[in-house]
């Protein structure tokens, strides 16, 4: 990893277009304003990991698929929906 | 345009018909291209089937079946990112997740997939908000058909 000592107002430049400016320090606290393209997607890394997760719990193969399926419709039946025919 | 898949033996589409979320979802960069179908019945949910992967896909609903006042702004970087010209174009889908062996249903609103229908191009983004969660539980169904209902009373 690289490791860089910045004060407060300094940034730092990844690749050409991507400008990390520390904006504020107070405590353990540190402000960061990250200019970047619009193509380019920043998370904080809680987050990121978060929806990462999420996306791999939905992620269906296809020995989840029928059971996920029957669930859905005993959801419904269970909330008095109209009951589905599965031929 | 044909692919074999081992959740739905054979799905035949039209290459128009794919929808491309090119940065693929988080996480998951190598699915990039899908296609979004309906299932049998008038379900709120829907099948979004990998094309590049055929034995994958996800259960995506519309969000507000987990939060009847889920509302995020579209921000003109995203307008720009989709080509988004009319609100019109504008699909938001949550992703599903079965849980507890189907015993819970969640949707991710904090992630929600936002797909310009006429361009059928897509991103997953994430909400700046405190707001919303990633484990979002279905409401009771009983209310949404409450409100459903009235709906449709109000535009008749």
């Amino acid at each position: 990893m690289l490791v860089l000592t910045r004060k407060i107002q300094e940034k730092i430049v990844i690749s050409t277009n991507i400008i990390v400016t520390v904006l504020n320090i107070d405590g353990d606290q540190v402000k960061l304003g990250i200019q970047a393209p619009r193509s380019v997607s920043v998370h904080r890394q809680e987050i990121f990991d978060e929806i990462f997760k999420s996306n791999y719990d939905a992620l269906l193969q296809k020995k989840d698929r029928d059971a996920a399926f029957q669930s859905i419709i005993k959801k419904k039946q269970e909330a008095g929906g109209s009951g589905l025919d599965r031929t | 345009m044909k692919i074999k898949s081992s959740i739905f033996d054979e799905i035949e589409f039209d290459e128009k018909d794919i929808i491309v979320l090119d940065n693929g979802l988080i996480g998951i960069e190598t699915l990039s291209r899908f296609i979004l179908m309906d299932f049998a019945d008038e379900s709120a949910f829907h099948w979004l089937q990998s094309v590049d992967d055929p034995d994958m896909g996800f259960i995506v609903s519309e969000p507000t079946i987990f939060d009847g006042e889920y509302t995020f702004a579209i921000d003109p970087g995203l307008k720009e990112i989709l080509s988004i010209e009319k609100d019109d174009d504008v699909v938001v889908m949550s992703i599903v997740t079965i849980r507890d062996h189907g015993n819970t249903i969640t949707g991710n609103l904090l992630g929600p997939v936002v797909i310009n229908a006429s361009k059928r191009i897509g991103i997953q983004i994430v909400l700046d908000s405190d707001d919303y969660s990633s484990v979002t539980p279905l409401r009771k169904i009983e209310e949404e058909k409450t409100e459903n209902e009235s709906k449709v009373g109000c535009m008749a």
